[in-house]
Order: C-alpha cells, then sequence, then structure tokens
C-alpha cells in the first residue's frame, strides 16, 4: 500500500466513521468489522493510529453513556426520587432491589458485552496492521492492547459520574437481605446441632461444628444456598464488570458486618448465664464464611489470588488446617475469618461492658458472660474501655445516696471476684475498685458493715441479694488456704535456685499499670486485704469486731461459741495473732466460764442438799449462770447500778463466795445490769415467757410483792433513775402487763399489774406465746460504748502526752505526733490512724488548746 | 345463820384470787435462767505489778491469757507480784534475792 | 537528735520494751519536776535534761543525763551517767560516772527511771560544796577505755551525800 495524499487520509477517516457508526450503533451487528480493516490500517500506516482508537473509545462512550446507562439509572428512579419513609415501603418488598437490580445489570451488562465486542474488533484489526508492521520494522503505535483497558476505565468512569447518590444503599438492602436468607437458611439446618453443642459442651468449642449432621438435610440445604450464593455471585460479576468492584465488596462487607452485629446482639441478649462467644464464632463459619467462601469460588478468585501479599500475613494468625465444607481456606477467607472474629470481640465486648454493672450484680450466676467478655479483651486488649464505662456506671448506680452500705459492699466483692477472673494481675481491679472505696469511706456504717459481713452470716439486713455475709466468710477460708500454701512457697520451697527461678519469671507490669501503685501490692488479690484498705488500717477494722463480739457473747444465754472460735481463728490467719489477741482472750472467758460454772453449780448443789431444811428455793442455783470476763481486755463496758430481788442477790453471792473459794486470791465483780433472763410470769389464768435483761426482770420481779408501784418508789427500790425506769418499764406495759396511770404528782406515775385477761386488750395477748423467748432490748441501747465514744475517750488519754510532747518540742507536725505516740505510747498503747489523730487534734485546735501552724501543731499561748 | 353466809362467802372469795379486786399480788415470777455477768479480779492491794508494770488483772508481757495462766503471788512482806515477774527476778539475783519493793529479804508467803 | 551511735548491745527484751513503753507514757503524763525527757525515737537510750534545784548550788544550771537500758531491764538497773560536762559533785566523777548505789547494787526492779532521776536530783541537791570525789583523776584514769560504771566494784562509803 502507497501512502497517498492528504485526500486518502480523509477517505479513509470517513469511511472508518461510518463504519464505527455502523457498528457501535448497529443492533447485534458485527458483520462490519471485516469491512473496517483497509480504513484503519490505512489511518495507522498515516500514524493515526491513537486518533483511531481514541474516536472508537469516544463513539462507545456516547452511545453507551445515551442508551445503556441512562436506561439502567432509570430503573431505580423510582426508588431515587422517594422520600425516605417511601424507601421503606421499597425495601419490604421481598423482591426488591432483586428483580430490579438483577435485570438492570443484565441489561447493561449485555450492552457492555456487546460493545467489549466491538471493541475487540477493533483490536483485531489494529493487531493484525502492528503484525504487519513489525514485519516490516515499520515503527507503529502500539494501540491494541491498551484498547480493552481503556474501554473497561471508560465503563466505569460513565457510571460513577451518573451514579446517583442512593445506589450503594441499593447494594447494601440487597446484600443484607441476600445474607438474611442465607442465614435462615443456615440457622434451619444447623440449628439444632448448634443449640446442642452450646448448651452441653460450653460452646466455647469450636470443633463442635464437626459434629455428625444429618447428611440428607445439609445436602439440600447447600443446594439452595448454593443456588442462593450463585445469584448473589451473579449480581457480584456483573457489578464488577461495571467497574463497581469496590463498591460492591463494601457493600457486601458491611452488609456481613451488619448481619454479625445483629447476630452477636440476637446471641448476646440480657442473658448472662450461657457463655456465647462458642456460638458467634460458630455462626461466623457458618454463614459469612461460607457464603464469602461461596461467592469467591464462584468469581474464580478464591485460590490466593492475593497470594503475593502472602508475605504480610500475620505469623499470630494460626492457619487453620481446613475449614468444615471448605477444606484448604484462602488467603482472602483467613484475613475475612480474622476480621470477622475481631469484629465479633469487639462486639460482644462493647455489649457486655455496657451491661456490666448488671452481669456483676448478677454475679456468680453471670460468670459465663464474664469468661466471654474476658475473652474479648484479651484479644481486642480494650480495657480501658471497660475501666471507663464501669466507673462511670458506679458512679451513676451504685455511689449514690440511696444505695445501702451492704448493697454496695455487696456489689463491690462481686466486682472484685468478676474482675479477678478477667484480669488476675488485678490492675483494672485497682481502677475500678478505687472510687467505691472512696466512697465506703464517707459512709459511716462502713465498718460496721463490713465487719458484721465478717461474722455474721447473714450479712446483716441484705435486701434480698446474694448473700455476702457467706461469700466474706468463704473468703477468709480460702485466704486461710492460700496462706497454707503461700507458707509452704515460703519455706519449704524457697531455696535459692527457686528464689532465682523466681526472679527469671518476673514479668513487667502490664501497661495498663498505674506506676504510683506498686506492683506488690498486685500480687495476690485479696479482698479482706481490701476491705481493709476501705477501713484505713486493720487495728479499727480490729476494734469494730472486738466491740461487735463483746456485745454478742454478754448477749448470750448459753457458751456455745464454736463459729465465733472459728471466725477468730480466721482473722488471726489474716490479721496476725497479736492484733487478734484481745478477742481471743474474750472467747477463752467464754470458755474458762462454762468450766468453773459447773464447777460452781455442782458444789453449790452438793452443799445445798446436805443443808437440810432450807427454805425451799424460791431459785434453785441451777437457774444461774455466769460469764466472768477479764475486763482488762474488753472493750469498756456500760455498767449501770442495779438492786436485784433479795433472793436473786443471794444467788449471785453465794456464787461469788464459791468462785472466791476455788479461785482464791481471785473474787467476782457482778455486773448486775448485763445478761439475759429468761422468765415466766405465771397468772391465775395464763403464763408468758418472756427472754429480758437483768433490769426488766428486777422490774417485775417487784410487782410479785405489791401489784401497784408508783416510778419513784420503784426506781428507789431498783437503784436506777426515775427516767431512766420509765424508760424501762415501758416494755411492760407494751407487753400488756402492766398499766400506766398518773397518781397524785404529775411526774409520778403508778404502774399496776395488769391480773386479768378481761382488763387488758385480747389482741395484745393473742400472740403472746409466739413472742415468748424473743430478746427485746430496748432500741438504741447497748451494754458496749460504741466505738465512736470510745475513741473519743481514749483520745483524750493521749491529751496530756501529746501536751508534754510539744511542751518539749515547741512543734511538731501530725506525722512525728503519730510516729511519736505510735512508738512510746504503750498503756494504753497507741493504735490510731493518722486520720483519727488528725481528727482528735483538730478538736484541741478548736479547743484553743492547740494551734496549727506552717503544718505544725504547738501549744496555744 | 343467814345473815353469816355473805360474808363466808367473801371470805371464800377473798381467799380464791383473781376474783376480787385484793392487795394481794396474784402474779408469779418463775426465774428460769438467769444469765449473769461478772468479771474477776485479784483480791490485791495494788493494781499494777511493780515489775512489769502491767495491770494484775492483765497479764505479764510473757503471757498470752491473764487469771489461772498468769497468776500472782504474795511476798511474806506481802507485796504482790505477777508470779512470772518475780521468778525472774528472784532467779536473775546472785545474792539473797530481797523485795523489789520493799528491800526485805523475799520470801514465798506460804 | 541522739541517734543510735551507742556501741552495739542487744536488743530490749519484749519485758524491757513493754515497761520503758509504759514508764514513757508515765514520763510523758507527770514528768518529775525539774527534769526534761529528749524525745528521741531510740527507746534504749534516753538523754534527760537535769535542771538544778533552786536554792541548791546547782540551782539555774542544767545537766544532761544519759540513760541506756540493758537487754533484761528492769530486772538488770539502766546504766546512768552524765554527760559531758558533769556537774561537780563529791559523787560524779569528771568522765559523768555516778557513785549512787541503787544505780549498782541496791538496783529493784520496782525503780523506775523517774524515781532515779528523783535519787540523783536528791543527792545534787544536797551536796555541801562543789568538787570531784577524792580518788577521781585515778578512776577516770582506769575507766579510760569507755568502761561502764556498771563494771566498777563500788564501795559506798558516804549516805548523806
Amino acid at each position: 500500500m502507497q501512502l497517498d495524499d492528504s485526500d486518502g487520509a480523509l477517505d479513509s477517516w470517513a469511511g472508518f466513521c461510518a463504519l464505527t457508526g455502523d457498528l457501535v450503533g448497529g443492533a447485534g451487528d458485527l458483520s462490519v468489522g471485516p469491512r473496517l480493516a483497509p480504513a484503519v490500517a490505512d489511518l495507522c500506516a498515516r500514524g493515526l493510529a491513537t486518533l483511531v482508537r481514541d474516536y472508537f473509545l469516544h463513539n462507545l462512550e456516547e452511545t453507551f453513556k445515551n442508551n445503556a446507562v441512562k436506561t439502567f439509572w432509570q430503573k431505580f428512579h423510582p426508588y431515587n426520587n422517594s422520600s425516605a419513609v417511601e424507601r421503606i415501603k421499597f425495601c419490604v418488598q421481598e423482591s426488591w432491589p432483586e428483580d430490579v437490580l438483577s435485570t438492570a445489570l443484565e441489561d447493561i451488562c449485555l450492552e457492555k458485552s456487546y460493545q467489549e465486542k466491538c471493541v475487540l474488533v477493533l483490536v483485531h484489526t489494529l493487531q493484525s496492521y502492528e503484525e504487519k508492521a513489525r514485519n516490516r520494522k515499520l515503527q507503529a503505535a502500539e494501540c491494541s492492547s491498551s484498547l480493552m483497558p481503556r474501554y473497561q476505565l471508560m465503563v466505569s468512569s460513565v457510571l460513577l459520574t451518573t451514579l446517583p447518590l442512593s445506589f450503594p444503599e441499593i447494594l447494601n438492602v440487597y446484600f443484607k437481605k441476600k445474607l438474611e436468607e442465607l442465614n435462615t437458611l443456615m440457622d434451619g439446618s444447623g440449628d439444632n446441632d448448634q443449640l446442642a453443642s452450646h448448651e452441653f459442651s460450653g460452646g466455647s468449642n469450636v470443633s463442635a461444628w464437626d459434629s455428625k449432621m444429618d447428611i440428607d438435610s445439609q445436602e439440600t440445604v447447600i443446594s439452595e444456598s448454593g443456588n442462593l450464593v450463585k445469584n448473589i455471585g451473579k449480581v457480584v460479576r456483573d457489578l464488577r464488570c461495571l467497574g463497581f468492584t469496590s463498591m460492591t465488596e463494601d457493600s457486601y462487607s458491611s452488609a456481613i458486618i451488619w448481619l454479625l452485629k445483629s447476630k452477636v446482639h440476637e446471641l448476646a441478649g440480657d442473658d448472662y448465664r450461657i457463655p456465647v462467644l462458642g456460638c458467634v464464632k460458630k455462626w461466623i463459619q457458618a454463614v459469612p464464611l461460607q457464603f464469602l467462601h461461596a461467592l469467591l469460588t464462584y468469581l474464580g478468585d478464591s485460590v490466593d489470588y492475593e497470594s503475593e501479599s502472602s508475605g504480610l500475613k500475620s505469623p499470630l494468625a494460626s492457619r487453620p488446617s481446613s475449614f468444615p465444607g471448605i477444606g484448604v481456606p484462602s488467603e482472602a477467607l483467613l484475613r475475612w475469618h480474622m476480621r470477622l472474629e475481631y469484629f465479633a470481640y469487639e462486639t460482644l465486648q462493647d455489649l457486655r461492658i455496657g451491661k456490666l454493672f448488671e452481669i456483676i450484680v448478677d454475679y456468680p450466676e453471670s460468670s459465663p458472660a464474664i469468661e466471654d467478655l474476658k475473652q474479648c479483651l484479651e484479644y481486642t486488649g480494650q480495657h480501658s474501655k471497660l475501666v471507663d464505662s464501669f466507673i462511670s456506671s458506679l458512679r451513676y448506680r451504685l455511689l449514690t445516696a440511696g444505695a445501702s452500705t451492704n448493697d454496695i459492699l455487696h456489689q463491690y466483692v462481686s466486682t472484685i471476684k468478676a474482675l479477678r477472673s478477667i484480669d488476675p494481675t488485678g490492675v483494672f481491679l485497682e481502677a475500678v475498685g478505687e472510687p467505691i472505696r472512696d466512697y465506703l469511706r464517707g459512709r459511716k456504717d462502713t465498718i460496721k458493715c463490713i465487719v458484721t459481713m465478717l461474722t455474721d452470716g447473714s450479712g446483716g439486713n441484705t435486701s434480698g441479694a446474694g448473700n455476702a455475709g457467706d461469700n466474706l466468710l468463704e473468703e477468709l477460708n480460702r485466704d486461710a488456704e492460700n496462706q497454707e500454701n503461700a507458707d509452704y512457697d515460703d519455706h519449704t520451697n524457697m531455696d535459692e535456685k527457686q528464689a532465682w527461678l523466681n526472679s527469671e519469671s518476673w514479668e513487667p507490669d502490664p501497661v495498663e499499670a498505674d506506676p504510683l501503685k506498686g506492683s506488690r501490692n498486685r500480687r495476690k488479690i485479696d479482698i479482706l486485704g481490701l476491705m481493709v484498705s476501705i477501713i484505713g488500717s486493720k487495728d479499727q477494722l480490729v476494734n469494730e469486731y472486738r466491740v461487735m463480739l463483746a456485745e454478742k457473747l454478754l448477749s448470750k444465754s448459753d457458751f456455745d461459741i464454736d463459729s465465733d472460735i472459728r471466725t477468730l481463728e480466721l482473722l488471726k490467719i489474716h490479721f496476725g495473732e497479736s492484733s487478734m489477741q484481745k478477742c481471743e482472750i474474750m472467747l477463752n472467758d467464754l470458755i474458762d466460764s462454762k468450766r468453773t460454772n459447773s464447777n460452781i453449780k455442782t458444789s453449790l448443789l452438793r452443799t445445798i442438799e446436805t443443808v437440810t431444811g432450807q427454805e425451799e428455793a424460791e431459785m434453785s442455783h441451777d437457774v444461774l449462770d455466769a460469764t466472768i470476763i477479764s475486763s482488762n481486755f474488753w472493750p469498756p463496758i456500760q455498767t449501770e447500778d442495779l438492786t436485784v430481788p433479795a433472793s436473786v442477790d443471794q444467788m449471785l453471792s453465794d456464787f461469788a463466795k464459791r468462785f472466791h473459794q476455788i479461785k482464791t486470791p481471785r473474787k467476782l465483780l457482778w455486773k448486775k445490769n448485763l445478761g439475759t433472763v429468761k422468765l415466766e410470769l405465771q397468772f391465775e389464768d395464763r403464763s408468758m415467757q418472756f427472754t429480758v435483761v437483768p433490769v426488766h426482770a428486777a422490774i417485775i420481779m417487784r410487782f410479785q410483792e405489791n401489784p401497784s408501784w408508783t416510778s419513784k418508789t420503784l426506781a428507789t427500790e431498783i437503784g436506777i433513775p426515775v427516767d431512766s425506769l420509765n424508760r424501762r418499764i415501758g416494755f411492760w406495759t407494751s407487753k400488756g402487763v402492766l398499766t400506766e396511770s398518773v397518781g397524785a404528782d404529775v411526774d409520778d406515775h403508778i404502774f399496776t399489774v395488769v391480773d386479768s385477761m378481761s382488763d387488758v386488750n385480747k389482741n395484745s395477748i393473742v400472740n403472746e406465746s409466739s413472742e415468748a423467748f424473743q430478746m427485746n432490748e430496748d432500741e438504741g441501747e447497748s451494754s458496749i460504748s460504741s466505738v465512736e465514744e470510745q475513741l473519743k475517750k481514749e483520745m483524750t488519754v493521749y491529751e496530756k502526752f501529746i501536751i508534754g510532747m510539744l511542751t518539749n518540742f515547741g512543734n511538731m507536725t501530725l506525722d512525728k505526733i503519730h510516729n511519736t505516740l505510735k512508738m512510746f505510747c504503750a498503756e494504753p498503747s497507741y493504735d490510731k490512724s493518722l486520720q483519727q489523730l488528725q481528727g482528735f487534734l483538730s478538736g484541741l485546735v478548736s479547743d484553743e488548746k492547740l494551734e496549727m501552724r506552717d503544718g505544725s501543731y504547738l501549744l496555744k499561748k | 345463820m343467814r345473815a353469816f353466809l355473805p360474808r363466808t362467802l367473801a371470805l371464800l372469795c377473798s381467799q380464791r384470787p383473781g376474783r376480787l379486786e385484793l392487795p394481794l399480788a396474784r402474779m408469779k415470777v418463775k426465774i428460769l435462767q438467769w444469765h449473769a455477768v461478772a468479771s474477776w479480779t485479784w483480791d490485791a492491794q495494788d493494781e499494777t505489778c511493780g515489775i512489769c508494770r502491767m495491770a494484775f488483772d492483765g497479764c505479764c508481757p510473757d503471757c498470752k491469757f491473764p487469771g489461772d495462766d498468769c497468776p500472782l503471788i504474795w511476798g511474806a512482806c506481802n507485796h504482790a507480784f505477777h508470779l512470772h515477774c518475780i521468778l525472774k527476778w528472784v532467779n536473775s539475783q546472785t545474792s539473797t534475792p530481797l523485795c523489789p519493793m520493799c528491800r526485805r529479804e523475799w520470801q514465798f508467803k506460804g | 537528735m541522739t541517734s543510735s551511735s551507742s556501741p552495739a548491745r542487744k536488743m530490749l527484751s519484749k519485758i524491757a520494751c513493754n515497761r520503758l513503753q509504759k514508764e514513757l507514757a508515765e514520763w510523758q503524763a507527770s514528768p518529775p519536776g525539774g527534769f526534761n525527757y529528749k524525745v528521741s525515737d531510740n527507746l534504749q537510750r534516753w538523754i534527760i535534761e537535769v535542771s538544778g534545784a533552786e536554792g541548791t548550788l546547782y540551782a539555774g544550771e542544767k545537766y544532761q543525763l544519759q540513760v541506756d537500758f540493758p537487754e533484761h531491764y528492769p530486772m538488770e538497773a539502766p546504766q546512768v551517767i552524765f554527760m559531758n560536762p558533769a556537774p561537780m559533785h563529791p559523787h560524779i566523777y569528771s568522765n559523768g560516772h555516778i557513785c549512787l548505789d541503787i544505780l549498782y547494787d541496791s538496783w529493784s526492779p520496782a525503780m523506775t527511771v523517774s524515781s532515779v532521776c528523783i535519787s540523783i536530783l536528791s543527792m545534787l541537791s544536797s551536796s555541801p560544796a562543789k568538787e570531784r570525789p577524792a580518788d577521781n583523776d585515778r578512776y577516770v584514769r582506769n575507766c579510760r577505755n569507755g568502761r561502764s560504771p556498771k563494771e566498777t566494784r563500788w564501795w559506798f562509803h558516804d549516805d548523806k551525800v
């Protein structure tokens, strides 16, 4: 062929343009192809190959845009033009957007495939020219190879530039619906199997998947789901073909994630008693991974299509040898697996953290939820989320005036236990526990509640929820065991070699650790220790325990102290023997008393038998029991004068005499107002039993001699102040045994025995029998001084030491005073906390005895 | 005779408690159990031991329990000490031990 | 403050510790007149300031006593010496050693730091003249190596002073 003039070029161009128009615009007619060759060859020879290519592409683009693309988007117009509310109506339709989407995609892809054929025609024409040119060693631009890619680029850019905003939304809806369909399909098949495995194997075992299934039903499911996936695959392939590759992937990813999230929520719910992590993991394998596998296979890029990136694979990702039903998974699938699991962990974790307060309320029933949470956190490492969220829910829900101290303590104990299993190092517990401890320190009854929890199985007046008391005692027990083990470790195994091994196994604190807080505090999380740290010092706790123990022991009517001894032994292990010495002596007093009582009683009974002819004793010595205390070791006891009836007095002094004989030169000093008396009031027509304090007994016994007493004379007889008598006698009037009337003197009340049923309000009598043997101490009264009173009194003892020190020194800081008192005060030994001392000193400052200057205390001049 | 009857009846009635108001007490209190509380003390002049300065009713620094476990002992001079304290003193003396309080020769009171 | 730079001594026994704490507490509550306890953290060595009593040779003067307690106090007497400068007194050597029977042979466990102090003050107060013991130089020479006065065989010749 010869190179002609420019006219030839124009002719070729005109011919090319006309043929192009025919080809591109023609409805499926590719026959023009061969006719294209000469014109193209001519133009190429003239070096116009790129012009040919660009014109051709432009032509395709115009056609594509004006026909296929317009029609394509028009299919979605009804949805795009509707309001948000109307869009929902679309979504509810079962076949929407599936039908529209697939037909639209089909049409446009058909058009595209026709265009591709056109492109190929040109490609072939160009190729054959290029080949010839190469043979002749002519220079020629290589246009054939770039044509198809340019075409593809054109297609996607046309689509993307005309893309309606809501198209990704439509895709999203499509994938959600399809995945849900698949989910229901798989659920239906795996249901029995899944339920069974999560109930019996705890669900944490992934391999439970392999358990046998009904093969037939499985196969139907597989074929059904296969079709489903095939349909989806077709859509995906079409979308990809149009260049929506990443949009499509985003869409089905977000649909999968959305489904996973709702699955986690559905499985986890508000039931904390079953583990769900295992189910979630299994579900991931059963639904989204199966789907992805099928999809990737269908699309033909399943097997390591990302193999070039395999070098980036995390060494931590353990590659399972095979997935059930999948075989050896592709790299892409593995990535998906990790991604989905991470998301599941995170979702479940967030869900559980949000409900951690409730979960802990239900602890230990909720321990499966805690275990799940622990695993999630190990995976995600987002512990700080837990701390922040939990602290704020504590502040909002627990640490408020409305919560009882007992409830707070109970929740605290549960928190300790629950968090201990999540994080054995105790770092998070430290962060979470601090606000609770701070708050509890501000509560006046905290010490009392803690001690009650320790001593009393019932844990005080718990408002139903759980039994904190039992837990704490249990904790003491466990602690005792640990201690024994620890001792064993320390002494038996701790040779140098062991010490070396220990030091080698040292691990740095977790990053979350507060560096200000020594790590030794976190070696072992001990609940009692944490309780003590609320109170400030173990001495305060011990002191409060001693007061409660004293009160308990003094109101006993027997010598049964087995449970108290057990508690004391446990406390000794925890607080050290010397701290508990006084309490030990108190319990020992009870043991001694029991022995002494039986000695004295047998000897007294013998004497009485021998002294015959004695006026028939109104009271046998048998009825008397005595708790004999070593008062130096008991908390201060409130004594009050009381004159007991002569018969009782005789009995007491007989007992004391015998004690003196047996235990010379020790003697007894009665604390007549203390103790308990069981008595029976006998009337003509009835009798009633009561358990009362001695003063009540002394009062009512006087009414045997005389059925009527004025308060003044009775008070004198009994040896107590009138106001005290008026208060105490209320016990008997409230029981309907006495009536009160105003006498001649307004201040002097007259009390009279109500001796006949008819005189009494029957109602108050009806319950009498059931009320028998009930301890009815006047409210707010106690034989033991409260810790507060004691503290004030005890502190006063130190006043002169403090004044003395300040006289010597001029001025001293709080710490210095505290340490000096601690070192030198032996009797009474100084066992107060710094805060207690500070409180006392500020009292002295306000009394103008001391002043405070520059952080030091000095004597007020 | 008839005139006496009411009075006899009245007399009879008066001896039967619960029927008529009379100054006699008709309620009886039966003590079933009296659980009393007492403290013990050493019957000594002083309150504290002159040697260890601890209360007699307490115990010497070496003892754990007061009372029978840590008894008091009197010397012929009538001075009392914790048994354990005076024994320590007596045993530490090379020559004749003296009472720490009055320096008279120490002899346990028989 | 006198930190314990004293020679190595045996730790106080439990009884000694207990009793000293009590004594100190009692002292703080009612210190004997004319004495001032210098607060320190050393229970085993007390430093006490003595003020000469009014109307005596030592009126207006101040001296310091150093009291060291043995392991088995109060079964053994404490070692009591004047710190330099020691008061001029016929029974007080220039090295601070005090010739007083209750500190040695006549010690009784019923005595206390407080009662010892009172005895020393009364000894000072009854002094007829400010002078050293006759054998001062010889005695002090013998004691040069820091010997404790408790190792001296005391011969108490003068009951009046």
